[in-house]
């Protein structure tokens, strides 16, 4: 919930039109039996935002073998097959595009609270810098 | 006729399962309405997982946040 509050202050900051931020709320623990109330989807009111329920936790599935895909088999960051992304923010630049996989992100960081002044930081530079 | 000893354990009871229901009931029917300006809530399964995809793409001129969160 306050990875919810503290991407709303980010979006309110940000002067970006081009920028979009995709919510997908995605049930992990007990009690996430439903999709997010009115009441929690209005913790994220920006324009620039769409919001998701994703039940089958499918958009993690594919963050994670993005992420994998990404790093040698033998890196002891890899994260297992059976790891569930949430709470986790993800940044991609200008032209990064969905084709038969989810990209690599330029970045990603959890928990949101604590990674959203670094994705602050990368979106006040430059598009590209948001890569870096 | 239900013994007096247990006339309080059973009221607990039912008031206990009449809280379940109605906050179970809630839950389920409760609206889940977004923010003005914003597309409706997209339930995500297996046959309409393209949508994600094809938004992400459509908004390929600009920087993309993917945030995943857990709604409690």
């Amino acid at each position: 919930m306050r990875g919810a509050s503290a991407l709303e202050d980010l979006l309110r900051k940000s002067q970006d039109p081009s920028l979009r931020a995709f919510v997908v709320w995605e049930p992990v623990i007990w009690t996430d039996v439903t999709p997010p109330l009115t009441s929690v989807l209005a913790r994220v009111s920006d324009r620039r935002a769409a919001q998701l329920w994703d039940q089958g936790r499918l958009v993690a599935a594919d963050l994670l073998k993005a992420i994998q895909a990404d790093m040698a088999e033998d890196d002891a960051n890899r994260p297992d097959d059976d790891t569930i992304v949430w709470d986790c923010v993800a940044i991609y630049p200008p032209g990064s595009r969905w084709e038969e996989r989810l990209p690599a992100p330029a970045f990603i960081d959890c928990p949101v609270v604590r990674a959203i002044e670094e994705v602050a930081r990368r979106l006040s530079s430059s598009p590209a810098a948001a890569a870096r | 006729m239900i013994p007096a000893r247990l006339r309080k354990p059973a009221l607990l009871t039912a008031i206990v399962a009449s809280v379940v229901l109605v906050a179970g009931a809630y839950l389920r029917f409760a609206p889940r309405r977004v923010p003005a300006g914003q597309h409706a809530l997209v339930h995500l399964d297996a046959g309409n997982h393209r949508t994600l995809r094809d938004d992400f793409n459509a908004a390929v001129g600009g920087t993309r946040l993917l945030v995943l969160l857990s709604p409690t």
